[in-house]
């Protein structure tokens, strides 16, 4: 797939700059660590009540196309890709 | 609602021999179920936040004494996005109550337990239900409540709203919380939490979890990976298509007999009617009155009940599967070009079969922004009735190719009212769409009782408050169709017969400038099913004779344009009251009405215009 390359494409390129992975470039399948999120102050309350805060675990369900599907606090919750490109993740 | 700050309770509930109760939680914690089980059925609708809140408010007895209580929208924070959260938050805030039932899943206590601590924070009076234990059981959670009850200091019971297990204990918990009247101890220390500390919050809600849930098995459901299918676009889309297709199918033919029946039972009541007032010695005005003023009008009404009733059993069954939260997600890029959410496709869908249910069916979407941009576009949806009308005029002009035609109207119908969407998003309300944030709530059969309650609440909604502004318009056209005195019903000489006369010169640009066609198009307005009926009663032809007669009057190009007017413009009075009902605002309708009108009148003219020229 394209986009997949892509987005491999893009986590090489910041890997190597030393920039953070995006939750957006997290790989499907992989549990990540939230390192920060870079929104607003309501939107990152909503986003800290609905289980992704800075020190956080999260699963990546379902990374291809269209929102994210995330597996956090033992259920499941899909995001916007927009969203997922504010929050820094660590693997 | 006016808000009187926590604690401004005069007297305790004991003294007033009733108590009020308050039901809070995330969507699909299964807070309807247990109102639903609490009230035994028994419920209405009521107003919070001005109009534009609904919230369900019941009552139960327990020991002779009242409880009052009162199911808030779901809000998965204390931190509100929408106007639906905010009217939670609010209500919890002003302290008009004697005590919070929290309603959390026992099967996602960490996500439920974080808003447990916001809201003790707010609120002292609270107990915690811990619903949905048996499934928790079941997937191998133990939960100790006691344990739980030492960290945040209040109560909470196992509750499993779906059998009833454990409901009296809850309510005996909730009256003494409400009758001490007072906060719980370890209050003030979460309060001094810091507000925003989400990590703190966090932490402390994983240390009490540690310390009262014990996993045994801990199996994950088999239907969670079932969303690695359903939410795949190749898969999920066809998916969604059949399952649309599927409700679509089951609202219009499954309600098909009762309407019916409906209609003939009313026809006949109101021949029966007529026929004994007549016998009576009443004037024949009075006999019509009955007959085509007020049982028809009351028909006109409940023949939307059985239709409505299906869709909100439907998606409601949809809901409690879980499934109405996947939708959002596979069509959340589709519909966002028109920045729209992705489950908008659901009501815009329904309006080809009825704009009515369709319109009440926005209700499935959280913000009041995108309920306000979807309700304005499904007028446009052609429905079941303008069906009727295209299959006359294809059928007379453009026999040839009468499915290109319909096709053609059908898109129309549909980019009108995308563009509507975006356009009233993007200039009037000026807010972009909201990004997609959403709890996918684990697969499960839904509580079908909890469903059906539901959905007979949402039609007899229905009925009462569209019923009685649909009658008097319906008497209205009575009035101007068989006024003054002795004329025939619907003719030139009735006052309807004059406005038609008087009004058909705004047509003619549009190639239809005949009193018959602008009597037609009044009615229509009334219901897109008449403008046939009325026709052939304004060219006084029979059964059948209608093709004829308007192949003399029209030429396919104006047929053509009287179809796109007639697609366009206001679909029927029940559309209208449903959008004022459902946004709260008479402006908003009457304004939309207008722009219904007016739409369709520039898109006719282009049409018409544009075929003179290429020499049609």
């Amino acid at each position: 797939m394209l986009s997949s390359e892509c987005r491999k494409n893009a986590r090489t390129a910041r890997k190597s700059a030393g920039e953070p992975m995006l939750l957006s470039d997290a790989r499907q399948g992989a549990t990540v660590t939230i390192r920060r999120v870079d929104a607003g102050c309501a939107l990152c309350v909503r986003l800290a009540e609905l289980g992704i805060y800075e020190g956080g675990k999260v699963r990546v369900i379902k990374n291809d196309h269209g929102p994210l599907v995330l597996e956090v606090l033992g259920g499941r919750l899909a995001i916007g890709r927009g969203q997922a490109k504010k929050i820094e993740v660590a693997a | 609602m006016s808000c009187h700050g926590e604690g401004a309770r005069p007297t305790s509930p004991a003294a007033r021999g009733m108590m009020r109760c308050l039901l809070v939680g995330a969507p699909n914690c299964g807070k309807s179920t247990l109102f639903n089980r609490l009230t035994k059925g028994r419920q209405r609708v009521g107003n919070w936040h001005g109009k534009t809140v609904e919230c369900k408010e019941g009552e139960c007895k327990v020991g002779g004494r009242r409880i009052e209580i009162v199911d808030l929208p779901g809000t998965y924070s204390m931190t509100p996005f929408s106007a639906e959260e905010r009217a939670a938050v609010e209500a919890v805030q002003c302290g008009r109550f004697d005590v919070v039932v929290q309603v959390a899943d026992a099967c996602h206590l960490e996500r439920s337990l974080f808003f447990t601590l916001a809201l003790l924070r707010k609120c002292g009076r609270i107990v915690v239900a811990l619903n949905k234990d048996d499934e928790a059981e079941r997937r191998g959670i133990v939960i100790d409540a006691v344990a739980l009850e030492r960290a945040f200091g209040t109560k909470f019971v196992l509750v499993s709203a779906k059998d009833g297990d454990g409901i009296a204990r809850l309510l005996s918990e909730a009256e003494k919380i409400a009758e001490a009247g007072r906060n719980t101890p370890s209050r003030a220390r979460l309060a001094k939490g810091k507000e925003n500390g989400a990590k703190e919050d966090h932490e402390f809600v994983r240390r009490a979890l540690v310390a009262a849930v014990k996993r045994r098995g801990g199996k994950r459901t088999a239907g969670m990976d079932a969303d690695r299918a359903l939410l795949n676009p190749w898969l999920g889309i066809p998916v969604f298509i059949i399952v649309m297709w599927l409700v679509f199918q089951a609202t219009f033919t499954l309600s098909a007999p009762v309407t019916e029946a409906i209609d003939a039972a009313f026809s006949a009541a109101g021949d029966l009617a007529a026929g004994a007032l007549l016998q009576s010695g009443a004037p024949p005005w009075a006999g019509s009155l009955v007959q085509d003023g007020i049982v028809a009008g009351v028909g006109s009404v409940l023949v939307f009940a059985p239709a409505i009733f299906v869709l909100f059993f439907l998606l409601h069954a949809l809901e409690d599967t879980g499934y109405l939260a996947r939708i959002a997600v596979i069509l959340d890029g589709m519909m966002g070009k028109a920045g729209l959410p992705g489950r908008a496709a659901i009501p815009l869908i329904l309006g080809f079969g009825c704009n009515v249910p369709a319109i009440r069916a926005t209700r499935i979407l959280e913000a009041r922004e995108d309920r306000l941009s979807v309700m304005l576009a499904v007028p446009f949806m052609s429905c079941s009735a303008r069906f009727q009308v295209f299959l006359v005029f294809a059928g007379a002009f453009f026999a040839a190719n009468q499915g290109a035609a319909l096709l053609f109207l059908y898109l129309l119908g549909a980019a009108s009212g995308l563009l509507t969407a975006f356009a009233f998003r993007r200039f009037a309300l000026r807010t972009p769409r909201s990004e997609l944030a959403l709890e996918l709530p684990d697969y499960q059969v839904p509580t079908w009782g909890t469903v059906a309650s539901q959905a007979l609440l949402e039609t007899t909604e229905f009925a009462k408050r569209a019923g009685t502004i649909i009658l008097a318009c319906s008497i209205l056209v009575w009035f101007l169709a068989s006024m003054p005195y002795g004329v025939g019903y619907g003719s030139k000489e009735s006052y309807a017969g004059a406005l038609g006369g008087f009004i058909s010169p705004v047509f003619s640009p549009l190639g239809f400038g005949n009193w018959q066609s602008s009597i037609s198009l009044m009615f229509g307005g009334m219901a897109k099913e008449v403008v046939v009926g009325a026709m052939a009663t304004a060219y006084g032809a029979g059964e059948g004779e209608l093709s004829s007669a308007i192949s003399t009057h029209f030429t396919p190009l104006s047929a053509l344009s009287f179809m796109v007017f007639v697609l366009l413009y206001v679909p029927c009075i029940a559309t209208i009251v449903a959008l004022r009902r459902e946004s709260g605002s008479t402006a908003l309708a009457i304004g939309a009405a207008a722009y219904y009108v007016l739409f369709a009148w520039v898109a006719a003219f282009l049409l018409y215009n544009t075929g003179l020229m290429l020499g049609f």
